[in-house]
């Protein structure tokens, strides 16, 4: 079976189609989502606004992924517990972060499980907890990630000149996080730090992808055009399932959830680069070298 | 194979070596410990601190806006200030909330404004602007590149979370007296923390051979500082950090008065003063320490100080004691309690005097001199000397630019600390360490089939280790952190490390392919690293982007990639190269042409 045989068998206009397809479902997914829930991917306790229990003088270690899932078995919704020691008199605690608001009824049914379930425990009043992100921290991240593409834009023109071509990689990369953030919401993983290193390390990836195909289409010569994005193809391919042979192992080797958070986003992220790149990038790449001979053979007549 | 290509092999050796040395650090004891790279805090554990933000909330009805302006001055010329304004003037109601960066009491605002308003309402209260305003100061000076993992968030009204993967002594020192800044000139304070714009870093001033503190003004800070030291040539400033709020009285033992050297009691204006001579040469006036204070004797109240006590009850609500509670006898305690008074103590350290301490209670933390070349002007930017090049004149200069380093609009005290247990721990790392594992593996497995050489794989594997390698070497020389953020960089510098490598080796084996144009060796690697500059100058690019705006999590993960890819593209890619035209020039020197 030839894996580039769609390289050298499709119109550009049939492998441009695709990915368009994908990227309309992915960002129908994250609106349905939003439109159901209000907000388009799931967040993870850090990233929302939620309650705050402490609980202090316990005699033994709490057990801090029972302690998790008994909450989240009252409350349904997310619960993270970190667990603390005292030091001057080695005793225990534990801080339980809610993932929303609790109603007054719903915090007597927590206070009343913990002084069962901890006898002898003293426990905070429940308190509202805020995000990690801090308005002015939003502020800043709406400037950083137009900045990281408009920089990346600039190098990459100054490397290849040409406007399509840099164009569609910025499209792609977009398009890619694009695709994780439905990857995301489709799979219910949360919006969380390992998620966000996830779809951070999608800009690196797929520029990387990007950049071997336009330089094989675009500096090269000899040989067809379809023929060389078969062979920039066969290496892309390669590295692609590199990656992802190493993200299978960590997703399905590791339980802590922030890795499998990351993980998952990259294989999504990974996935989704191989179809814009393979497929969109080199559907426009085409378009426009094939075009340019079309306008090349009527000079010649 | 030319001798000039081989140093790159030899670079890339010698850096893992030296990584490996930064990573194991073996002069900290010979166990098979890792001790350089540190982990984030659900791995290793870490502190948990709750600070308090002290501000309070305060509703006004004034006859017009402009008025405000009037009670800001006031409130000034009181050492508070308006922070924001919460919710802005109503011409209908004539009411205006605003926030003061304090803990203040009704009673107090009340003498303070006088008859310019009425004062509806004062509550302790920070607003989500000025809270979220200190967190980002506190990120800023704790972890400014976002390589420590920390974290905070809000809590309740006016609680904040710290979180960080560190000890807790370190994690209290990071945060370090997180506090509230002044500078008086005479009776006046004259700049706040938030007027100090930029604090350098300590050096020797050559011209006066002593280590000196350069720090810069905001304009407004700039004339606020013009007009306050003209003519104020040979008088000291007194720089304050976490002055007692106004409302503190501070007891003492008249026996301390007895040990005072360096300092008298002014008993009309109860405060200590530092005359002249102790503060320094030539000096035209003294330092009043701006906090009240108040005699008492061995077992009782003169009757003196209570009837003051009972008379300022309202405006002054904490009596601070200077030395510990069973030094004083029960019923003063509890009189003063009686009144309704709040009592904290502050015990004398050991080998302390009594001029360091009462300057230690007060906040007192250096008296600079105004000297001509700064008094009455506009300077942007200043220096403090602290006369001499001697150790403890680079201590004080340490000190003082941690204190100038405060630009809190509020006040924050430390409301509890805790150390957080490692969530994952042990377990977690064998678990990490058999994915890395397989990962490695699997990745092996498929470039061996994919090119049938068992030399090229383990190149490209042994290739992909070293960078893996000398990355965290990096980290662990630099003390960053390795949280999940660092871990996802991580697996970006490996994974587009072993991509270029395949990208390197398709195109020399390329050379072996029928139709492919005939080119030489050097210009087939020339080909891939056309390709690999271009991808690592992009993904850089990007990241410096993120690096520079973002913070926390984003920040970590950049740099870490940007080290990782420099370290990858400038050492080990070429490396590989030669590696592999090593290997090919053996097996198959028809396509080395």
């Amino acid at each position: 079976m030839d894996v580039t045989w769609h390289v050298k068998h499709l119109s550009a206009r049939q492998m441009i189609v695709i990915p368009l397809i994908l990227a309309a479902l992915c960002a129908g997914a994250l609106t349905y989502r939003w439109m159901t829930t209000g907000s388009p991917v799931p967040l993870s306790t850090d990233f929302k606004e939620g309650a705050l229990i402490r609980v202090r003088e316990l005699e033994n270690r709490p057990d801090a992924n029972a302690v998790e899932q008994a909450l989240q078995g009252l409350l349904a919704t997310d619960v993270s517990v970190k667990i603390i020691k005292d030091r001057t008199t080695g005793r225990f605690g534990f801080d339980a972060e809610i993932g929303r608001d609790i109603t007054e009824n719903e915090e007597n049914q927590v206070i009343e499980f913990l002084f069962t379930q901890f006898t002898g425990a003293e426990l905070g009043p429940v308190q509202r907890k805020g995000s990690v992100l801090t308005s002015i921290f939003k502020e800043q991240a709406r400037l950083a990630v137009p900045l990281a593409f408009i920089a990346m834009a600039m190098v990459l023109f100054i490397l290849f000149r040409h406007v399509i071509a840099v164009g569609i990689m910025v499209i792609c990369v977009a398009f890619n996080m694009l695709g994780a953030l439905g990857g995301m919401a489709v799979l219910q993983v949360p919006l969380s730090l390992g998620s966000i290193a996830g779809l951070l390390m999608i800009i690196g990836y797929s520029v990387d992808m990007n950049v071997m195909l336009s330089n094989h289409m675009l500096k090269r010569l000899g040989g067809e055009a379809r023929e060389r994005a078969a062979d920039a193809m066969k290496t892309g391919l390669m590295t692609g399932g590199t990656t992802l042979a190493a993200l299978a192992a960590i997703d399905i080797l590791t339980t802590a959830p922030l890795l499998y958070e990351l993980s998952t986003v990259l294989i999504f992220g990974v996935l989704v680069t191989l179809v814009n790149t393979w497929f969109l990038n080199v559907g426009v790449l085409l378009r426009h070298i094939e075009r340019q001979r079309k306008r090349e053979y009527y000079v010649s007549e | 194979m030319s001798a000039s290509k081989e140093w790159q092999i030899s670079l890339l050796i010698l850096l893992v070596i030296l990584s490996c040395v930064s990573i194991w650090r073996p002069w900290q004891g010979l166990n098979p410990e890792i001790r350089g790279i540190q982990f984030g805090i659900d791995i290793r554990g870490g502190s948990k601190i709750y600070l308090m933000l002290e501000a309070s909330h305060m509703t006004l009805r004034i006859d017009n806006e402009a008025a405000i302006e009037e009670i800001d001055n006031m409130l000034k010329n009181n050492q508070l200030k308006i922070t924001e304004i919460v919710s802005p003037y109503n011409p209908i109601t004539k009411e205006i909330t605003v926030e003061i960066g304090r803990a203040v009491t009704k009673e107090r605002i009340e003498n303070i404004i006088d008859n310019k308003g009425e004062v509806i309402s004062v509550q302790g209260a920070v607003s989500s602007a000025t809270r979220d305003e200190v967190i980002e100061l506190l990120r800023l000076r704790v972890d400014p590149f976002g390589t420590l993992g920390t974290q905070f968030k809000a809590v309740g009204d006016n609680l904040v979370l710290f979180e960080v993967a560190l000890p807790l002594e370190r994690a209290i020192e990071l945060l370090g007296r997180q506090g509230r800044l002044e500078i008086f000139i005479g009776e006046n304070p004259v700049l706040y923390g938030d007027d100090i714009t930029d604090v350098g870093s300590v050096r020797l001033d050559v011209e006066s051979q002593s280590y000196c503190v350069p720090f810069s003004l905001s304009k407004n800070g700039t004339e606020k500082w013009a007009s306050a030291s003209a003519g104020k040539v040979n008088y000291p400033t007194a720089i304050y950090l976490d002055r007692p709020s106004d409302e503190t009285i501070l007891l003492f033992h008249d026996e301390l008065l007895g040990e005072m050297q360096g300092m008298t009691y002014d008993e009309n204006r109860r405060m200590f003063y530092l005359p002249p001579e102790t503060i320094g040469r030539d000096l035209l006036d003294g330092v009043y320490l701006r906090v009240t204070a108040a005699k008492i004797e061995e077992n009782s109240l003169p009757p003196e100080t209570l009837e003051f006590l009972r008379e300022q009850y309202g405006v002054k609500t904490k009596i601070i004691l200077l030395g510990e509670e069973s030094d004083f006898a029960e019923n003063i305690i509890l009189t003063v309690e009686n009144l309704g008074y709040s009592v904290g103590e502050v015990p004398r350290l050991a080998d302390e005097t009594g001029l360091d301490w009462v300057q230690r209670v007060c906040g007192l933390r250096s008296t600079p001199t105004i000297t001509e070349a700064v008094a009455g002007k506009p300077l942007g930017s200043m220096v403090i000397t602290t006369g001499g090049k001697s150790d403890y004149a680079r201590k004080r200069a340490e000190d003082l630019r941690i204190v100038l380093s405060q630009r809190l609009p509020v006040g924050i005290s430390f409301e509890s600390e805790e150390p957080v247990e490692p969530r994952l721990g042990a377990e977690f790392m064998d678990e990490a360490l058999r994915a890395v594992l397989v990962a490695f593996v699997g990745v092996g497995v498929l470039v061996y089939i994919r090119y049938r050489r068992l030399k090229i794989a383990a190149a490209i594997m042994g290739v992909m280790l070293s960078t893996l390698i000398i990355t965290l070497g990096v980290a662990s020389a630099l003390g960053w952190s390795i949280g999940l953020a660092e871990i996802g960089g991580l697996i970006v510098v490996v994974g587009t490390g072993v991509d270029h490598q395949i990208i390197i080796t398709d195109e020399v084996l390329r050379g072996a392919l029928p139709h492919a144009q005939r080119m030489s060796l050097k210009g087939r690697i020339g080909r891939a690293f056309s390709i690999i500059f271009a991808a690592a100058a992009t993904t850089i690019a990007a990241m410096v982007a993120l690096a520079y705006v973002g913070f926390g999590v984003m920040r970590g993960f950049a740099l870490i990639t940007i080290v990782g890819v420099l370290i990858g593209v400038l050492l080990a890619r070429p490396a590989y190269a030669s590696i592999l035209s090593f290997i090919m020039a053996k097996e198959k020197p028809e396509i080395m042409a």
